[in-house]
Parts: C-alpha cells; structure tokens; sequence
C-alpha cells in the first residue's frame, strides 16, 4: 500500500514557476513530475507504467489550455480518476465552472496562496481518492 | 386669400390684385407711361428717383389688371417725393395740388381707371368718385354672401330720402344715372359729402341686420385700407367723412394714428429742410448739393421703407438664428410641446442617418429610436426627450443608436427643455456619438485586465521562492537575511493586493461585472468576515461587538460582492484603530432598507479630507503615518458595489476620536446582472 511516495505531475510552462514547484514538492517529501508543456505531459502519462496520483495544471499553457489538457485526460479510463487541481492567473466563472464540470476537483487563483497551503489541498486529494481506483 | 388680406398685401403683385380691382377696366398703358416718364422729366437727378423708375418698369411688365393697383401706390410714392424736394433736385416747386393738375393736362383721365382717376379730378367730383368705388366694394363683397337681390333691396331702402332714390340698382353693377352727378354739380361740397354719408350709414345698418357686424363692416374697412395704401392723406380724408362711422371704428383710430404720424413727418421734414438752408448759406455749393441730397433721400427712405426694414430685420434675426443652429458642430434636433420634430440640424442627420424630410413634423419617437444602452428598448413615455417635455427637466443618458446599416452607435444624449415665461413650449436634445470613448474606455479595461493577470505569474514566483527562503528550503537563514526576506515577502503580498484591487475596479469600471443575488443571511456572511480577521483583532487586542436584528430576513444579494464591503469597511476598522480599541458592527432594518453601521474609535478622517475620502488611490495623510500598507481603493471600490445594489453609503468622523460608516442596502434586494466576470477572479 504505502509502497513508496506519492507522486505528482506538474505541467506549467513558465520555467521559473515549475523550479519552484518542483523543488518545494520535493522536499516535502513527495515525487514529482514536471512537465513544462500539455503534449509533454501527455506523453509522459503514456510511456509510464506508474500514473502520478495527481496533476498540478496550469490552466494557460503554451501548447494548448487547461480545457484540452482536461479532455485528454478523462477520454481515457484509466486517467480519469487521477485528482486534477488547477492553478491559474485568472479566474471567470465560466473557465472555474467548465473545468469542474470536466472533474477537475478544485481550481485555485496564482498567488493567491502559499505554495505549503496548496501542497496540503493536494495530499488531501491524494488521502480522499478511492484506493481501488487507484489501483487500477 | 380673403380680400382684406389680398389688399394687405397690396405690394406684392399677385393674383388676387385682379379680386381688389373687381375686373374694371384697367388704366391704358399709354396713359399710364405718360404719368411716370412725366414725372421722371421733373426729377433733375435720375439717380435720385432711380427706385421709381425700376419699379415702374418691372410694374409695367404685368398684366394691367395686375398692375393696376401696385400703379397708383407707386404713384403716390413718386408724388410725395416730388413735392418734399426742391430745386436743384427737381425742375420747379410743387405741392400735390399743383402737380396733379399740371398730369391732368398732359394725360387723358378718361384712359385711366376709376381708382386712379380719382386723384386727378377736381375735388368737387372727389366724393363722388369715392363714392361710387364704396359701391362697388359693397357689391362685390356683400352681395357675393347676400345674393344681388337682397343687397339691392338694402340698397333701395338706404336711398330712401337721399338724393339717390333714383339709384339704379339692377343687374351686376350699380349705376348713378346722369342726373345725380347734376344735382350734385350745385349742391356744396359739404351737403354732397353728408347726402353720400347718410346714404352709407343706413345700408350699413341694414347689412348689420342680415349680416351681423363684422360681416356688414368688411366693404368699408376693406375699401378704407386699400385707400389708405393707395391714396394721399388729403384723398382719404374725403372718405373718411362718407364712410360710416360705426363700420371705421376700430379703422378710424388707425387712421388717425397714421394721420398724426404724417403730419410728424412732415414737420420733421421741415425742420430738415430748415436745418439744410442754414447749412446751405454757410457752405459751398457742392457741400450743400451733396447734403440736401444726402438729406433728402435718407428721410425718403426712412419713410418709405420703415416698415419694410422691421420686417427685413426680423426675417434676418430668425435666418441667423436657423443658420446658428444649423451650424453647431454637435447633432441637435428640436421638438415642439407635443414632441413633433420641428428641426434636425445637417450634424444630426448625418449621425443619424435620417433626411430632414422624413423628420420634420413627425413624432420624434417614430423616427428617432433610441435603445437602452445594452440594446433593450425603452418605452416610449421614458424617452428622455418626451420625459424633458413632461417634467421640464434636463436629462443626461448614454443609449444606443441603430443606423440604417445596423451598425450601433453608442450615444451620448443631452435633452432640456425650452420655456417661455416658465412655460415648456418645446425641447432640445444634443447628441454625441461617444462609440470610440466606449470603445477605447473598454480597451483600457482590457488592458488594465489583462496586464494584471499576467503579473500574477511573476508575482507566484516571487512569492514562492520567499517562501521556501523563509522556510529554510534553500538552507538556513541568519537573522539579517531572515528579515531581508521576510520584507521582500511582505511587500509581494502588497503587490498581490493591490493587482487585485485594480482588476476589480476595472471590472466594476466596465460594468461586465455579473450580479448572481441569492437569498443571503447576512448575520452569517458577517460572521464568516469577522472569522477570517480574528487572528488580525486578536493580534491588536480589539474589542469587536456585533449587534444584528433579530428577525432579519434573508436577502437577495451577490454574497461575494457584499462580502467584499463589509471586509473592506471592518479592515480598515482594525488597521486604523490604535490596539485595545473599540469596533462596533449594528446591522438593523428601517423602512425598506437594511442599515448597516460599523463605528470605531480610531484615528478618523481629517476635516480638511472628509471629501476626498471615496477617490481612487486616496488616502488620507494621518494614517498613511501609522500605516504604511494600503492601496486607497477600497472605499472606492465598495462605494460602487453599494451604489450599483441600489444603496447609498456614507460616514461621520473625527479625528483622533473615531469613524463610523453606514451603509443601506434594499431589502427588496439586488437585481440580477448578466455579466462576464466576479470579483477575485
């Protein structure tokens, strides 16, 4: 069960951002993945064996949105139960509605939390998934 | 045309002349031209009477029963000109007496009309003359409505005792038979003129009794004017003494005025004239040539053409006034009371798309539709120009226009009223194509939108890399760097503020901003504010007391929106108010509305910026000592979110004693707004 560390893909095109992230997760004890476009994300969840138990999306990324990224994601069974918290600089109803209605479980405003605070919305993810679903 | 007025309009040769002239048998030409190239061969100067003679020549090109009456006004003009000059202007001296019969030598009066001959024949045969066109008049106009027959009658009996029982009154006309014009050949003068008076009155009196007494007074006041414009003063007054009395009453006087008016005249031209030979005795004799010219042609015109200048002048005052208005660079159109269109100037109609012809006369509603400014119509009785009629109100609204292509303009209308003696008697609306400002005000909004969300990139790095600095992610900090950073940290989060301040003015700036009410209970949306401060309050040792109405319903607001203003109000509370001080929040309900009251006994708000208080970016000079972090765009921001729920809000304050804001909400609540973006988006 408790095999080894949870892990988390990080897709966010800004360079610096990703650093940050990625380091942070990492000390924090968790594994992570960092992919700096949609696409590359894509192909990592395809050549892996091992999917990461959750995704950190940037909602604007260069390549393609966070609606596309979030198609792709559920047309496929076995990512579709992958928890999805999407970080974005903006906010519309209509972009937050739309992606929570794709399944994303909840869509955060940039700089508008610690990067500790929203590590803890991602564990909580993690612990509420459901373990059969996971395993699948 | 009725008569009265065709004589009114007795300069201007038209049509109806030949109805005044009841078809008689016109002056011939010849004798005619006899008159005026005499009258030209008294004139040394031509220049002088050049006026004359170009009207003489444009007369004489018309029919002859056309001219006929326009003729002997011009007629009496020439004369008057010749007997009010002297030598060296014209050959000799003459009075009218001498003149006339100086023409009756040269021109056989026998080819000239009964209306023009009059001036030519001895005065004796005058009243008689006169005499017989009041008959005519009489028979033309009065027995057009009574019928020939009936007049005739009228006419027999007034003839009774006179000595015209012999008139002859058959047939279309009235003719004196030979034998009158004998008898009055030995009466004098004075019997003449009171047999023709006494005849005149008691016709009158029994056209009274068929006709009433306006009817019955038209032959005689029709007959009295045109003599007025077309004769002397010493030929009408022949007339005055036949017509009767009660028919001239309202006449009479006017006759008189013009009376006293002439003799003015004439004295003044006396004195001129008296004026010019003192003159003439000291000054050279081409100086005194030139100012008795000068002299005699302005009094001439003075006379001749006063009445006509009034007139210029007030066509000329109006044409200036339509030319002004015609030229203002700003679209402006014009209704009357009832809201007909009575003016479109060319800046209107080409905005607008609309010609004059399709606009004028009509309701201005049918032609100019105006739309609210998100498209939605407007009922016809809330149009601001019909709502400037009603009220006499000024009225200032943004609406949208479609052309004829659909494409929108967004506009800018000014309507006012126009008032005469405090009376509406029509309105004035002005509109300003203001589409590029709408246009480049949504640009800034866009702008300011879009630049701030980009910065929240940047600012998530910076904020984050603080963080793991200050966490020790990177390696321990000393004190020192421990500071350096816990600064840069701080200041990153004014920034985050203050981006998100200025994304939300921009969006209540736009007006994109969507209102989503819902029933609210706002003792709990307080609660939750107060929640998310407590570490702040309990930091500063604040006392917070909270007082809310017991039965206060749930209300239809925007939660996030009024969220948002009461954060707002209760922060500034708690920054602005020294540690251990008192916080009040009362929310109670009076009349249809909910007043909410937040009171501290902090700082307050200098005298001297009291006013300044809800502009964007101010804050005022005795905090901003105490506390360096703020953007000065709250209260800003909130004053919209309040005023655009229907509420109004307002505060007292003195300094160094305390604040207190209220604000009031409806309870009828908020109205939905369809919108495209939230606060803290």
């Amino acid at each position: 069960m408790s095999k080894q560390n949870p892990t988390i893909m990080v897709v966010e095109d800004e360079t610096l951002l990703l650093q940050a992230i990625t380091k942070k997760i990492k000390i924090s004890g968790m594994d992570v993945l960092s992919c700096s476009s949609g696409q590359q994300a894509i192909d990592y969840l395809n050549s892996i064996d091992e999917l990461p138990d959750a995704v950190w999306l940037d909602y604007y990324l260069k390549d393609m949105n966070g609606l596309d990224f979030m198609q792709q994601l559920k047309e496929n069974p076995k990512w579709e139960h992958i928890p999805v918290l999407v970080v974005s600089n903006s906010a519309s109803p209509e972009k937050v509605n739309t992606m929570l209605g794709l399944g994303a479980k909840k869509y955060i405003l940039k700089a508008e939390h610690r990067l500790d605070e929203i590590l803890t919305i991602i564990r909580e993810f993690i612990n509420d998934t459901d373990p059969e679903q996971k395993k699948q | 045309m009725g008569l009265l007025q065709s004589i009114q309009s007795i300069f201007t040769p038209s049509n109806d002349l030949e109805k005044v002239f009841f078809g008689k048998t016109p002056s011939t030409s010849v004798a005619v031209e006899k008159i005026f190239t005499h009258l030209q061969s008294l004139v040394n100067k031509p220049e002088l009477c050049e006026e004359f003679i170009d009207k003489y020549q444009h007369l004489s090109l018309l029919d002859p029963q056309k001219r006929e009456i326009p003729v002997i006004k011009l007629y009496k003009n020439f004369e008057f000109f010749i007997i009010k000059n002297k030598p060296p202007n014209i050959t000799k001296e003459y009075t009218s007496a001498t003149l006339r019969q100086e023409i009756a030598s040269v021109v056989p009066l026998n080819e000239l009309s009964d209306f023009f001959r009059v001036i030519f024949i001895p005065d004796r045969e005058k009243s008689t003359a006169l005499f017989v066109i009041g008959l005519e008049f009489i028979n033309q106009i009065s027995g057009a409505i009574l019928g020939q027959k009936q007049l005739h009658s009228l006419i027999d009996q007034a003839a009774q005792g006179t000595i015209f029982v012999d008139l002859q009154a058959d047939g279309q006309t009235i003719v004196m038979p030979p034998a009158i014009n004998e008898k009055t050949k030995t009466m004098p003068v004075r019997e003449v003129k009171s047999q023709y008076n006494k005849f005149y009155e008691t016709l009158h009196q029994g056209l009274i009794t068929s006709l009433g007494e306006e009817k019955a007074a038209e032959p005689f006041i029709s007959f009295n004017i045109l003599a007025q414009q077309i004769y002397a003063y010493d030929i009408t007054e022949y007339l005055l003494d036949i017509l009767p009395k009660e028919a001239l009453d309202g006449q009479k006087l006017e006759f008189f005025d013009r009376q006293e008016l002439e003799r003015i005249v004439h004295e003044k031209t006396a004195q001129l004239d008296l004026v010019k030979n003192q003159l003439e005795q000291q000054l050279t004799q081409f100086q005194e040539q030139n100012q008795a010219l000068e002299d005699t042609k302005k009094s001439m015109l003075n006379v001749l053409e006063d009445v006509e200048e009034e007139k210029n002048n007030a066509q000329l005052a109006k044409a200036k006034d339509d030319a002004i208005l015609s030229s203002i660079g700003e679209a402006l159109f014009v209704v009357d009371l009832i809201g007909n269109i009575e003016l479109v100037n060319p800046v209107a109609q080409e905005l607008l798309e609309i010609h004059e012809k399709d606009a004028l006369g009509k309701l201005v509603t049918n032609v100019l539709k105006f739309k609210n400014e998100d498209g939605s119509p407007i009922p016809q009785e809330n149009q601001p120009i019909l709502t400037t009629l009603n009220t006499g109100g000024q009225i200032n609204q943004t609406m949208l226009y479609t052309k004829k292509n659909d494409k929108k303009l967004t506009v800018n209308i000014i309507t006012s009223p126009i008032k005469q003696n405090d009376k509406v008697i029509g309105a004035l609306g002005i509109i300003r194509d203001i589409t590029k400002e709408k246009e480049i005000d949504r640009m800034k909004t866009e702008f300011i939108s879009l630049a701030s969300h980009q910065l929240r990139t940047p600012l998530s790095a910076i904020r984050w890399f603080t963080e793991m600095l200050l966490g020790g992610d990177g390696g321990e900090l000393n004190n020192e760097q421990k500071e350096f950073a816990k600064n840069i940290s701080d200041s990153t989060q004014r920034m985050i503020q203050l981006v998100n301040s200025l994304l939300n003015i921009s969006r209540m700036e736009s007006g994109r901003i969507l209102v989503d009410p819902r029933p609210t209970d706002l003792k709990e949306l307080v609660q939750g504010v107060v929640t998310d401060l407590k570490a702040k309050i309990e930091d500063r040792k604040q006392n917070l007391l909270i007082s809310v109405h017991d039965d206060l319903p749930k209300i239809n607001l925007d939660p996030r929106l009024i969220r948002q203003v009461y954060l707002n109000l209760l922060t500034n509370a708690i920054k602005y108010t020294p540690k251990e001080g008192e916080i009040t929040v009362f929310i109670s309900k009076k009349d249809g509305d909910i007043i909410t009251q937040i009171s501290d006994n902090g700082y307050g708000i200098p005298r001297d910026q009291k006013d300044k208080i809800f502009q964007k970016f101010f804050r005022a000079t005795n905090i901003i000592k105490v506390e360096t972090d703020g953007t000065g765009l709250g209260l800003y921001l909130i004053k919209a979110i309040v005023e655009s729920s229907k509420g109004k809000i307002w505060f007292e304050s003195e300094e160094g004693k305390g604040t207190t804001f209220w604000f009031t909400l409806p309870l009828s609540g908020m109205e939905a707004k369809k919108g495209e973006v939230t606060l803290d988006e």
